[in-house]
């Protein structure tokens, strides 16, 4: 982002502290101070983030007859028989999708019982967008468009960041700036990340803490039982002082990794000591992660936390090549995880407390190239949680016809929902006013619905 | 970059304003080159023969190899000119990954991706290539392949694959792609292996992977770029596409055809350690229109379309500065100006003689520039691997068994050679973390990877290699599979903690801890009994290893 944007971006922030972020912090604090139940104010946030564009078009599947031809046809060797495909109740009526029936992969029971159970909602066809889009402006450029539509990397950035644009900040940690000042969030930061750094919650005035797997890491030089080590410790602690006060900003940002890492490590293993999933976890690297997320959830009590956003990740999905066999596992292992860890909150009570949600880069083309398909934009998002009217596909699916009015070229499908209106829909829940969702998510404003509908609460 | 040589009023200012702890000129004599092998008893007084001296050595291995060792360090020191420096590394036997998986498997140990690895830390530990070496593994981050994919498998295309690398690290960019785009690793990394001709009546189009990372990531990028790597605007202050998704799949057609070598296709018997070869029938032979509207002609073979396609981007405006500035960021600053830049894409334009891509040419522009010399900007965040590998090089690290084992050093340090989880490597070029760095519109790399569990994960790493030493009391080596340092040729220095701390930050941190620090450093270490050498040069080099200023190479 350029400098006059993030300072116009802090002043919006600055600005909303004095008028509706006011009253939002009030109504923090007045819930914070009331609260005493087990799940009390408690919310949190988990994305789930599948790197490399995830094919969701082979993810949630027509199961009509007219449908699944159409599907058949545009999606050629990609294409999943019909006698396997796990069909979905219709628990909600909701106009965009007429008769059309649908199932999830052969790989996914979990999340067809989640959404036969109403607590998983579909949304169709989300992606970056600066404003709504017909595929007459798409092609006449007529409309603003995401910038380096079908790069990797550019897509992440704008899904994470929930803005279209090169924006370093993330709409988790915009949302965790907003709620910085809120006295009673502990020191302990509003964002954890069990996947490395992340933009999505990259804030301005807010950094996450990155955990992993297995727990906090605690360094083993400062384990050292010795008779020097409490003088030790002491030297570093007056060293990483020192280079607060260093003019190279490389060397601070180190520092402040560091004081952060052992500060936060002990306290972390402590909260942590003795707690384990109530359910048992894929052994997989995603479900380890959202065991420890699971986890956290379990010690939010001894952690002082009322407000928490969690990233985690899958990757493998950039299925160029050798789709079919690579998707069935990645799919197997997504719904396997988000299985147990719906079964979990709800073992600990706080299921209408937390809500996950999958992202993507973007889905991918239709069409097929060999055995594999290629970057594309709009894809279907996975929201799971008490709090979610389940049982129905929000948005529009794809029409899967080549030259539509949501095809791109080859099968990239325009989105129908920008990532803005997913976003916003689940910040809302997650307690950001009406007016700071737009200081969230500045392009908002261009899009008349603002809340899909999903959250029940 | 001959004129540094020679003029040696340049190089006094240069040389002067380089490094922070002293010992960075010749003319004046400090604690810390007074130590170990008084490195500057030869120095003239006369300007014309200013020797390169201590610190300025150190820095300048610290970036154009894996870390100077005590003796590499001091003869540069004593050098008036790098160019002998150069003139032996572009001479020297390039360090064969796949050589040493070959002669490592016939001794009995298991062919697979730790033995790969090990190779790699053998190489940058042992290899006299350094320079080749620090450049391939430079490259390395740039033209990505991973064994975090369906390669998980092959480690000898792996470790063929980074030979290609370092036997080109110094030569030509133009043939590395040539021999990139054909390594059986990058066809399967990326899909040029198997993609064939478009079918229309199925809906079946080429695979456009190869064809889009080849341009966005291995040469042009995704945006026009000027001549200083800066990016060209519109009247509208808007950046310029490079290319259009059109061009892409135009590109992804010229791109079809290629398998096994000897094989039809992909059917045929695997070969991964040598070039792919094209099958006439999965060719697209139409015409095609590619990036900036080049014509590629119907009829041509998949050969010479590969070679058209190539030579484009080879030639094409962006790559210079695309390339070079990756390339200052891996071994020297995370934020060069444009004017270093475009110093550098000048030279990766024409080496003087009328080459293009000449690598080495490219690097000591990269190394010697005015920029990298002197003491302007902020440096980068060190690699964690290079980290390692300068502490194993420089307290000559060995096992029992001469292996490097360390096979998995991603779990510690979220980096392992040819091992990112895509093929946008560990960290964006452009990552910049929330807070100072960010409001000041700089960035550094490798904090992306530098997080809380990171930062202690790999902190515990470097103290267990650095409590792993050879003694001459009270070692802790006892078994012969384990890398482990020499601190018996520091003992000596122990008695004056002061010493020790100077002579330590000069080969670690070429001096660059300020004198406050070191002297917080010295004070405790007093407190050890001097009864107990090993010991004070242990926590020395832990505490220095774990300072913040350590992490940044500056």
């Amino acid at each position: 982002m350029n400098p006059d944007r993030r300072r116009l971006l802090q002043l919006g922030v600055r600005i909303a502290a004095g008028s509706s972020l006011f009253a939002t912090l009030g109504a923090y604090q007045r819930a914070l101070a009331a609260t005493s139940s087990a799940s009390g104010d408690y919310r949190a946030l988990v994305c789930v983030f599948l790197f490399g564009g995830c094919d969701t078009a082979n993810l949630v599947v027509p199961t009509s007859a007219s449908a699944y031809g159409l599907y058949s046809a545009i999606r050629s060797t990609l294409t999943l028989p019909l006698s396997g495909l796990l069909s979905l109740n219709s628990l909600l009526s909701l106009p965009l999708l007429g008769s059309n029936r649908y199932g999830f992969h052969a790989a996914c029971p979990e999340l067809q019982s989640l959404y036969n159970n109403g607590k998983l909602a579909i949304v169709g066809n989300v992606g970056p967008l600066v404003a709504p889009l017909t595929r007459a402006q798409f092609q006449a450029k007529s409309v603003p468009l995401p910038p380096q539509l079908f790069s990797h990397i550019d897509q992440q950035r704008q899904v994470m960041a929930g803005m279209a644009g090169s924006e370093p900040s993330g709409w988790a940690g915009r949302v965790a700036d907003l709620m910085a000042s809120a006295a009673a969030q502990s020191a302990l930061a509003t964002n954890i990340s069990i996947a490395g750094r992340n933009t999505w919650q990259a804030g301005i005035d807010t950094v996450p803490y990155v955990l992993s797997s297995s727990g906090a890491p605690r360094m083993r030089y400062w384990q050292a039982g010795d008779s020097r080590a409490s003088a030790r410790r002491a030297l570093f602690t007056g060293l990483l002082d020192a280079a607060d006060a260093e003019s190279n900003p490389m060397i601070q940002q180190v520092s402040q990794v560091q004081r952060r890492a052992i500060n936060t490590a002990e306290r972390l293993a402590t909260a942590l000591n003795g707690i384990s999933t109530p359910v048992s976890f894929p052994s997989s690297s995603l479900g380890q992660q959202l065991a420890m997320v699971a986890k956290m959830i379990a010690a939010r009590g001894s952690l002082g936390v009322k407000r928490q956003l969690f990233f985690v990740s899958q990757g493998g999905y950039d299925t160029h090549d050798n789709q079919l066999a690579t998707q069935a596992k990645l799919f197997a292992d997504l719904s396997a995880s988000l299985g147990a860890f719906q079964a979990s909150t709800e073992a600990l009570g706080v299921s209408g407390n937390v809500t996950a949600f999958t992202a993507t880069d973007f889905g991918r083309t239709l069409t097929a190239n060999s055995d594999g398909s290629d970057h594309g934009w709009g894809s279907q998002s996975l929201v799971i949680g008490g709090g979610v009217t389940g049982g129905g596909v929000y948005g529009a699916m794809p029409s899967l016809l080549l030259n539509n009015s949501d095809d791109a070229g080859s099968g990239r499908v325009i989105p129908y929902y920008s990532t803005e209106q997913l976003g916003a829909t689940l910040a809302s829940w997650f307690g950001v006013s009406s007016a700071d969702l737009d200081t969230v998510f500045p392009n908002l404003r261009n899009f008349s619905t603002r809340n899909i509908g999903f959250m029940s609460s | 970059m001959k004129l540094l040589a020679r003029s040696p009023a340049f190089l006094l200012v240069l040389l002067c304003a380089c490094g922070g702890g002293g010992g960075s000129g010749s003319t004046g004599s400090t604690a810390s080159d007074s130590g170990l092998l008084g490195s500057d008893t030869a120095v003239m007084e006369t300007a014309a023969s200013k020797t390169i001296g201590s610190a300025a050595a150190a820095r300048f291995l610290a970036r154009a190899s894996f870390g100077g060792t005590q003796a590499e360090i001091n003869s540069l020191a004593a050098q008036t000119s790098y160019d002998k420096w150069f003139a032996t590394q572009a001479a020297a036997t390039p360090c064969s990954e796949l050589s040493r998986v070959d002669a490592q498997t016939a001794q009995g140990y298991t062919l697979s991706q730790a033995a790969r690895v090990e190779a790699w830390w053998y190489c940058a530990v042992q290899g006299s290539d350094q320079l080749r070496q620090r450049m391939a593994f430079a490259l390395s981050q740039i033209l990505v392949v991973s064994d975090q994919s369906t390669l998980a498998g092959q480690p000898r295309a792996l470790a063929y694959y980074y030979d290609i690398l370092s036997r080109n690290a110094l030569g030509n960019y133009r043939t590395l792609l040539g021999e990139v785009a054909r390594a059986p690793a990058m066809g399967w990394y990326l899909n040029m292996f198997g993609s064939r001709k478009a079918d229309p009546s199925k809906n079946i189009r080429a695979d456009e992977n190869f064809s889009r990372e080849l341009m966005q990531l291995f040469t042009v990028g995704l945006i026009k770029l000027q001549a200083n790597g800066a990016a060209q605007t519109d009247g509208s202050g808007a950046t310029i596409a490079t290319y259009t998704q059109t061009q892409v799949e135009q590109q992804a057609n010229a791109l079809t055809g290629w398998g096994w070598p000897g094989g039809t296709f992909i059917w045929g018997t695997a070969q991964w350690t040598a070039p792919m070869q094209a099958t006439a029938s999965m060719h697209d032979v139409s015409a095609k229109t590619i990036i900036d509207n080049v014509s590629i002609a119907a009829g041509q073979s998949a050969d010479a379309e590969l070679n058209r396609v190539l030579d484009t981007l080879f030639n094409h405006a962006n790559t210079a500065p695309f390339i070079s500035r990756q390339l200052i960021q891996r071994l020297v600053s995370s934020n060069p100006s444009p004017a270093y830049v475009a110093r550098v894409a000048a030279v990766f334009n024409n080496n003087g003689s009328g080459v293009r891509g000449d690598l080495l040419a490219v690097a000591r522009a990269i190394l010697l520039d005015s920029e990298a010399l002197g003491s302007s900007g902020y440096g980068k965040v060190r690699e964690p691997l290079i980290r390692l590998a300068q502490m194993w090089r420089l307290f000559q690290a060995s096992a029992g068994n001469g292996r490097y084992d360390f096979p998995y050093p991603e779990a510690a340090f979220a980096q392992a050679p040819l091992r990112s989880p895509s093929v946008f490597n560990f960290y964006r070029p452009d990552y910049s973390p929330p807070g100072a760095l960010a409001n000041a519109g700089l960035v550094a790399p490798e904090l992306q990877i530098l997080d809380e569990s990171t930062v202690n994960n790999g902190g515990t790493a470097l103290y267990y290699f650095a409590i792993r030493y050879r003694a001459s009391k009270n070692s802790t080596v006892s078994d012969s599979t384990t890398v482990s340092l020499d601190l018996r040729p520091w003992e000596t220095l122990a008695s004056s903690p002061v010493n020790l701390v100077a002579q330590l930050d000069l080969y670690l941190n070429n001096s660059s801890t300020s004198p406050t620090v070191q002297k917080k450093l010295s004070t405790y270490l007093a407190t050890i009994p001097s009864t107990q050498p090993e010991v004070r040069v242990f926590e020395a080099l832990d505490l220095l290893m774990h300072l913040p200023q350590s992490y940044v190479q500056r």
